[in-house]
């Protein structure tokens, strides 16, 4: 109750900040803070309902409101060429925190050097994966949920360098980072190509990563680890429709220490903006926790969802869907519901309000 | 009474396009006069897709909008990119909260961006071509 109660507080207080300043120019909050440095601030809220028929993932059996996050960005331009972006960040599950700081160096109009902690650079939304005001639906697909362990880890504290191409582009990024429940820090290196297709809007993506680390098993013993991780994506907005469809795989205990796991992943989804404020749209997302078990409803996850979003101003989206669900995965990954214990057919209803300024 | 009707709705078609005129006013994109880029029509498109940030010579482009619901700003970006404001609004977003980019900054009028672009030698902006005057360099008509 008291968490419910500091989160709701805490996203309601952040909600009307970031109303009263974007009630006041909705554009741009840029300012000089000393001679030749600019600071940006830009920020996003979300406020959710969440309501299942069976399965408890994310306390949203009989319904919950317990579910919101928001987030500051500051980005401080130095000189020319030099940008410092931090982020400020608040959900359901941890305190505010800063989770990304780092340095963006610009080598003219093709190549960006950034330096700190960022978001992993991997699939279409990892990058924004949070800000529910930009995306199509409003539980994102379930290969970026952070209820789904081992599948889209969050930030990275590295290096990465991008260089952006006219039609291809290629960022290669190394460093590591730290699982939240405390597991051991994971050395990481990856890359991640897209290109622009001929058709206008069409973009195509391929990134990867592999992850070497140690981890403890149940019984305390040390183990080595070994993953690596896929996303193919493609990615079509234009003329008000947005399509996008992408495909994940991660194999994981490819040492002799670790038993194999692949956790497998794949969506195809699809929106049409009508009149500039409405949006009805679709998906089809499917989760397997392990491809070895694939017919056992604790190991895999179905969602076919339908929606209808409305863009009330420039930085105010609201949006209702239903969630038609086979199997139950993800509550069993959250650790809400035991395995074998869960409802094979359920169904969950989000309605949300999301802002950004 | 036919002839009435005709009428009434041949004026109200005549209202419609000088309306419709209106909204199609010419626009100009402008620099600083003192700005000797070569800036072509792909030039500008890169700009305002957030593609290019950097002036040959390595200075930032400080890329000037105007507000939202500005007839001006849907005219330039229909003319230009050929899209709706929000859909390159969208575009933009991405970038910021990506952590990626940061959108133009927005003025409220032509003069401001006149203004401003007259007083800063990275600047460009545009604005309807009736307001153009010798302080700014136009270097793109949009039609």
């Amino acid at each position: 109750m008291k968490k419910f109660l500091c989160s709701t507080i805490w996203a309601v207080s952040m909600v009307s900040v970031l109303l009263l300043v974007g009630a006041k120019k909705v554009d741009a909050y840029g300012f000089e803070l000393v001679h030749g440095v600019n600071l940006d601030i830009h920020g996003y809220a979300n406020e959710d309902f969440l309501y299942s028929t069976k399965n408890n993932w994310m306390d949203a059996k009989g319904g919950t409101f317990e579910h919101n996050s928001a987030s500051l960005i500051f980005t401080a331009s130095v000189l020319d060429t030099t940008q410092f972006w931090v982020r400020l960040h608040h959900d359901k599950d941890s305190e505010a925190t800063i989770d990304w700081f780092y340095v963006d160096q610009k080598i003219g109009n093709y190549f960006d050097v950034r330096a700190g902690q960022f978001k992993y650079p991997l699939g279409i939304y990892n990058f924004y994966a949070e800000n529910k005001f930009l995306q199509l639906t409003q539980l994102e697909p379930m290969m970026y949920s952070p209820d789904v362990d081992h599948m889209i880890f969050e930030n990275i504290a590295g290096v990465d360098v991008e260089y952006k191409g006219e039609t291809i582009g290629a960022e290669i990024f190394g460093g590591g980072h730290k699982l939240e429940n405390g597991g051991h820090a994971k050395n990481v290196i990856g890359l991640r190509i897209p290109y622009k297709t001929p058709l206008e809007g069409l973009t195509l993506i391929a990134s990867g990563a592999m992850f070497t680390g140690k981890s403890t098993d149940s019984s305390g013993l040390e183990i080595s680890q070994r993953e690596k991780l896929i996303v193919g994506s493609a990615d079509y907005e234009n003329h008000g429709l947005d399509l996008k469809a992408e495909i994940a795989e991660k194999m994981m205990g490819e040492t002799a220490d670790m038993a194999k796991m692949n956790v497998l992943s794949y969506y195809v989804q699809g929106g049409y903006l009508i009149a500039d404020r409405w949006t009805p749209y679709a998906r089809y997302d499917v989760l397997y926790g392990d491809t070895h078990k694939k017919s056992d409803p604790s190991f895999y996850q179905k969602d076919a969802t339908v929606g209808l979003s409305y863009l009330i101003n420039s930085f105010l989206k609201v949006k209702a869907e239903e969630h038609f669900i086979r199997g139950y995965n993800v509550p069993v990954q959250s650790g809400e519901v035991a395995a074998g214990a869960g409802a094979k057919d359920w169904m969950m209803f989000v309605a949300g309000v999301d802002f950004v300024f | 009474m036919n002839r009435t009707a005709m009428q009434i709705i041949l004026a109200a078609v005549l209202l419609m396009c000088s309306a419709v005129a209106v909204h199609a006013a010419d626009i100009v994109v402008i620099v600083n006069k003192a700005n000797t880029a070569g800036i072509t029509r792909t030039v500008i498109e890169k700009i305002y897709k957030g593609e290019m940030t950097n002036w040959p010579n390595g200075a930032k482009i400080e890329p000037l909008d105007l507000p939202e619901k500005s007839p001006v700003r849907a005219s330039f970006t229909s003319l230009l990119l050929g899209k709706s404001v929000v859909s390159i609004k969208a575009v933009w977003q991405v970038k910021l909260y990506s952590g990626r980019g940061i959108p133009p900054r927005v003025l409220n009028s032509d003069d401001e961006v006149k203004g401003t672009v007259a007083a800063n030698q990275n600047a460009i902006g545009y604005i309807e071509a009736s307001h153009l005057d010798g302080s700014v360099k136009a270097v793109l008509t949009l039609k």
